[in-house]
């Protein structure tokens, strides 16, 4: 008995460090780095430029939402960026009224969500039915919508966006630009779902460990598919923002958003093994990414530079969490 | 004029524990020159904690191991390597893509050559196996090959380095045939003859009559005693291997057994055939085997866990299908599994999670889990099943084994199950777990519990069933019931003697 007690007391201890590195530490980072902009970045600490901030993340944050979902059930969607450009194409393509055939915009958004629930399906499918690494499976369905995306578009810009729907990504509600709602409602009902129902616990489980998950009675294939799905409708929402706030739509509007929201969530700590990461772990993500960005261009610092900082970022945050992981398991091995 | 004979390996004192349990327990051990030497003892005896120490793999917390005289208190795989020891353990360690001869002498391929001869290899490898009687082409890929041809493979391997003077053979013969049985003691009689020490680890007790020298038998992590072959009787070797003292005590049957829950019918796939049994209310059937013969995949098949080829399935005299697991916990059939850590708990996440999660829907209002249930649940649970933890917030992961095989089993029991599959319900646990485990087992079966047990632990298999079916390479062999039973016959039918 004593052996037991005295070889559990550790992992305890050092399992709790952990936790609450991965918990806090990138809050007080997001924290520094606010104040460190807001001493050196002129007009950085300013309600407008909290404003700018918020919606500079919204787009690239509801991608970073479905993107969450997808790493809580232990794979990846590589997709993201494309599903935006092609829900952002179709849906001009379908409203304009310069190129397209102006559908009623509420019908076109049905129809885009539809489709892209379809592409949902298609990832979930490959990655459930044939075992494929997810990475592929949403490569491949990446490749293939650019070149659905060019042939909807001719590769020129589909302008003629209504000003009615234009509302949707460059309105306001009070003070708040219409994005930022979007966004703070996909927030709260994906945070929501998490943390209250049924099918948070479901995702978490499927992510944790899909054989005990499948051993406890649930659907983890259905699981799987869902989370597809809920991400590729959460890309249709940003194409729909993206393609309004622009008015128009471009075959290239959403590349390397994946790269993005995958920076977004695992900077915020979404372990990339599934099944761990909270709704807080994807804003803090999406918010220093977003203040990164914004403060480094409020301090003149080029695009190219930012490119570089986030590919170092991303390749930090990952290996972080890889390494924690391995490590802690490694201090498992050696401790039996 | 009798010689003291040469020792190419000892073993003194050597301890090892892990969390909750001690694997070797001032074990010691000697091993002669040019002798084959048997291993015997049930699972988790210490059998392969001893060889991966001997090769390295391990380092023990104290004791030494001498090799040819020279001492280690920890010893490194290469030392041990440099030193002639060579393992042949259960699980290949091979590159199934290339092809055999590469297998075999892929470690000397580093060194001054940058391209590997594979003309040389090829030749060498030939000559190899018809050193060992064995019909294979060296160029064969591994893939290929039937399980019993992989472990001739490993064993060439082995004795292909001229350094060998040591070889640990872990149950060599459980993958072979009959015939391939008959071409590995030809080698290893011709391995013995060149002086090379052997340790041999079998299940199949003809098989160290046939070609061992001397044996020791081994039981929680000691050496009990080590004897001549020829001097010794199987009726000897079994009582030593299961002859422990009772320290769990049994909670007898205080209920009568019920009508018939849950009964299978010619159940077919996942490598076993054509399996009937059933099993009453109140009644702990439990399976006997080997390990891999089949009983975890049938009782896989009852949940739902693999396909299920052919076979039928009733519930209290009724038809089920069971497609899924899902399938068999919504009609009460619920499975505790073998390995806990894979399978039976989500280490990640949190007792509370880990308790609720086959009920969730049940517990939920429109999609939202209603908190109150869920807490109610965990606390009733880990309360009723003693669970050790500060608080149902704790991470299964941080649990002890004993604890962690709680909380699995207060996920089948949530679920209201009638019919309880326990798969080693009490492997790698400490000792006081383990009896509290039993307890519950007999509190749920006077409740009315069928319980189906997989055990590889001879003690509690016969203190614990009112039956017990045993299984034999994929197939039922027999079935005792209680006044029948006996160690020794339950160990000649699955060996199946």
């Amino acid at each position: 008995m004593s052996v037991k007690e005295n070889t559990l007391e550790k992992p305890v201890g050092t399992m709790d460090a952990g936790a609450f590195f991965k918990k806090y530490m990138m809050l007080i980072i997001l924290v520094a780095m606010s104040i460190f902009f807001s001493i050196f970045g002129p007009n950085f600490f300013s309600w407008d430029n909290a404003v700018t901030v918020c919606r500079q993340v919204s787009i690239i944050g509801i991608c970073a939402a479905g993107m969450m979902f997808a790493l809580l059930v232990g794979h990846i969607d590589l997709s993201i960026g494309t599903t935006v450009s092609f829900s952002a194409v179709l849906f001009a393509k379908l409203i304009s009224t310069k190129e397209g055939i102006e559908m009623n915009p509420f019908l076109a958004i049905v129809i885009v969500l539809l489709i892209c629930a379809g592409f949902g399906v298609i990832k979930g499918l490959l990655v459930v039915e044939t075992n494929m690494p997810a990475l592929i499976a949403t490569l491949a369905v990446s490749t293939a919508l650019e070149g659905v995306n060019l042939l909807v578009t001719d590769a020129k810009p589909i302008s003629g966006i209504p000003d009615g729907i234009a509302w949707l990504g460059q309105g306001y509600i009070g003070p708040i630009p219409m994005p930022v709602v979007i966004f703070a409602l996909i927030i709260l009902v994906a945070g929501f779902i998490l943390g209250f129902t049924y099918i948070g616990r479901y995702i978490y489980a499927t992510g944790s460990n899909t054989e005990a998950a499948r051993l406890a009675g649930l659907n983890v294939k259905f699981v799987k598919v869902a989370a597809y799905i809920v991400c590729s409708c959460l890309c249709a929402v940003a194409g729909f923002v993206l393609a309004t706030r622009l008015r128009s739509g471009t075959a290239t509007t959403g590349t390397q958003y994946q790269t993005k929201a995958l920076t977004a969530c695992t900077v915020g700590g979404i372990s990339m093994a599934g099944g761990e990461g909270t709704i807080y772990n994807l804003l803090v993500g999406i918010f220093i990414i977003g203040i990164l960005t914004n403060g480094m261009t409020i301090m003149g610092i080029s695009d190219y530079w930012q490119s570089i900082a986030q590919g170092v970022i991303l390749a930090f945050s990952v290996g972080v969490d890889c390494y924690q992981r391995t490590h802690v398991k490694t201090t498992l091995r050696t401790a039996k | 004029m009798y010689m003291e004979p040469e020792i190419s390996l000892s073993c003194k004192e050597l301890v090892k524990t892990y969390p909750g349990v001690v694997a070797m327990d001032h074990l010691s051990f000697e091993l002669r020159k040019g002798e084959v030497h048997a291993l015997l003892g049930e699972n988790g005896a210490g059998k392969s904690t001893l060889i991966k120490s001997i090769a390295g793999v391990h380092t023990c917390d104290s004791g030494t191991i001498t090799i040819f005289g020279q001492e280690f208190t920890s010893i490194t795989p290469r030392q041990a390597k440099e030193l002639g020891v060579e393992v042949v353990y259960q699980e290949f360690n091979q590159m199934p893509s290339l092809s055999v001869a590469e297998n075999i002498f892929l470690t000397e391929i580093r060194g001054k050559r940058i391209l590997a001869d594979q003309k040389d290899f090829q030749r060498r490898a030939a000559a190899l196996f018809q050193e060992m009687h064995l019909d294979l082409d060296p160029k064969t890929k591994v893939k290929d090959l039937t399980n019993g041809y992989k472990q001739m493979v490993e064993i060439a391997k082995a004795i292909s380095k001229p350094t060998t003077k040591i070889l640990v053979l872990d149950e060599p013969t459980a993958p072979l045939t009959v015939d391939e049985v008959d071409i590995l003691f030809k080698i290893v009689w011709d391995l013995k003859a060149r002086g090379i020490s052997i340790i041999f680890i079998s299940h199949r007790m003809p098989e160290i009559f046939e070609i061992c020298d001397r044996v020791t038998v081994m039981r929680d992590g000691k050496s009990i005693k080590t004897l001549d072959v020829a001097g010794t009787t199987r009726e000897e070797l079994v009582s030593l291997m299961v002859g422990r003292e009772l320290t769990e005590n049994y909670p007898p049957r205080e209920t009568p057994i019920g009508e018939t829950v849950l009964e299978a019918r010619g159940l077919c796939g996942n490598g076993v055939e054509d399996i009937s049994f059933h099993v009453g209310k109140g009644e702990i059937l439990g399976f006997a085997g080997l390990v891999g013969t089949g009983r975890t995949e049938t009782l896989r098949l009852v949940y739902g866990a693999d396909k299920m080829e052919k076979g039928e399935l009733y519930l209290h005299g009724e038809k089920i299908s069971v497609h899924s697991p899902k399938d068999a916990l919504s009609k009460g059939i619920a499975l505790l599994p073998e390995d806990r850590k894979l399978q039976g708990v989500l280490l990640k996440m949190t007792l509370k999670a880990n308790i609720n999660i086959s009920v969730l829907k049940q517990i939920s209002a429109a999609t939202v889990v209603n908190r109150k249930k869920e807490n109610g649940n965990a606390t009733e649970y880990i309360q009723r099943l003693r669970v050790r933890t500060p608080s149902m917030y704790q991470l299964a992961g941080n649990l002890s084994g004993g604890n962690q095989q709680k909380v699995a089993l207060a996920k089948s029991l949530v679920a209201n199950a009638k019919v309880l599959i326990m798969d080693e319900p009490t492997r790698g646990i400490d000792v006081g777990a383990k009896q509290e485990i039993y307890d519950l087992m007999r509190e749920l079966s006077a409740a009315g519990m069928a319980i189906i047990m997989i055990s590889s632990e001879m003690d509690e298999l016969l203190g614990m069933s009112d039956r017990v079916m045993i299984m034999s390479e994929g197939r039922l062999a027999g079935e005792l019931s209680r006044e029948e039973f006996d160690q020794e016959r339950i160990l000649d039918i699955a060996s199946g003697k």
